[in-house]
């Protein structure tokens, strides 16, 4: 009776540890569980091809002169609804800092640094990405302290240029953050 | 064919001297408790179901002494059988446990087990999501290019999920 209970407490033991295990979303102390990045899968698959199929729609839309339907093609991109997936984020990124590009074109300063600040969100780490956006973010300071000196703010302009160059300062130092961890990686490409 | 005139033939016929010596004989031994034989026996039957007796001393004590013996044994089963069925539920218990945790019924995943070299080598082969910064040698420019980029992005992960459904398919 004794060795009854005591198996039973084993086998209980056993089932509720692999039960942490499986429920361990990193598979942390795990065996058998590798990563927590999830595949490649067909929702992933079918993000990137509206991406790409509304990148196109805004390539031309813009060759036409229609920078309203261009922006038009890409606020659907940034709606779209999306897995969750490091792909993701990136396209994500790179078509926000591409929205301020045309919002800038057309004179809107604070919708594109509020493209900016929404795309800073998906590029978190140092990656072409990060680096492009504050890129963008730097010439969108750079359009506002030239708007603010026609403006008669001198001051304030001096002040937003200052900005301006240490966003293209910190763009710089997260593209050669980039190039370094290529270079560690041996210049390994996927 | 009988002849009525033969004593055994006659039912009315009176007793021979051997009849009557048999009879007496089993009259005392039915009063003698150790007698034996198969017609005192059946003789006691007959008597026993007529008009039956209270059992002797001796033959009462006989069987409650038989009946608590065997009550014993089947006691003593029945604590072995409870307990073998408590050691083979716990045992059995601990395998369903450990299998059923393990064991991910859809697609075989064992958990806690090194995977065989092939499956070993499908694990291998899934592609999962990461960055696609290794897709770029170069930094953007600083205009234009986006188109390229996500084309770049979108066929390198078509491949992986081809790679990935043809190893889900076990054909690779």
């Amino acid at each position: 009776m004794k060795h009854g209970w005591l198996l039973l407490a084993i086998a209980l033991g056993l089932g509720g540890g692999a039960a942490a295990c499986r429920s361990e979303p990193a598979g942390a102390g795990c065996p058998g569980v590798e990563s927590s990045s999830p595949p490649i899968d067909p929702p992933v698959m079918a993000f990137l091809s509206a991406a790409r199929a509304l990148h196109h729609e805004a390539d031309i839309r813009e060759a036409e002169g229609d920078l309203p339907g261009a922006i038009a093609a890409l606020e659907r991109l940034v709606a779209t609804s999306a897995p969750r997936a490091v792909e993701v984020d990136e396209v994500l990124a790179d078509a926000r800092a591409r929205l301020a590009e045309l919002r800038l074109e057309r004179g809107d300063v604070e919708g594109a640094q509020r493209e900016v600040e929404q795309g800073l969100q998906h590029a978190q780490g140092p990656t072409y990405f990060r680096g492009h956006l504050l890129e963008v973010e730097g010439r969108v300071e750079e359009r506002r302290a030239a708007a603010l000196g026609d403006a008669g703010h001198g001051a304030e302009a001096a002040k937003v240029r200052a900005h301006a160059v240490s966003l293209l300062e910190e763009a710089v130092r997260v593209q050669e953050q980039v190039i370094e961890h290529a270079l560690a990686d041996g210049g390994a490409r996927d | 064919m009988s002849d009525p005139r033969r004593p055994i033939d006659d039912p009315d016929a009176p007793p021979s001297e051997e009849e009557l010596a048999a009879s007496s004989a089993l009259r005392d031994a039915l009063d003698d408790p150790s007698a034996t034989g198969a017609e005192v026996e059946l003789a006691r039957s007959l008597r026993s179901a007529w008009s039956p007796r209270d059992l002797a001393p001796e033959q009462h004590a006989d069987l409650v002494k038989e009946a608590v013996a065997r009550r014993d044994t089947v006691r003593r089963r029945r604590a072995t059988v409870v307990r073998v069925s408590f050691g083979a539920s716990a045992v059995v218990a601990l395998a369903a446990g450990v299998l059923l945790v393990v064991w991910n019924g859809s697609g075989g995943s064992m958990v806690g087990r090194p995977p065989s070299p092939d499956l070993a080598r499908s694990y291998a082969a899934v592609a999962v999501s990461r960055s696609t910064q290794p897709l770029f040698t170069d930094r953007f420019a600083p205009r234009g290019g986006e188109s390229g980029r996500i084309d770049r992005i979108a066929m390198a992960r078509a491949s992986d999920l081809r790679d990935n459904e043809f190893a889900k398919w076990g054909v690779r």
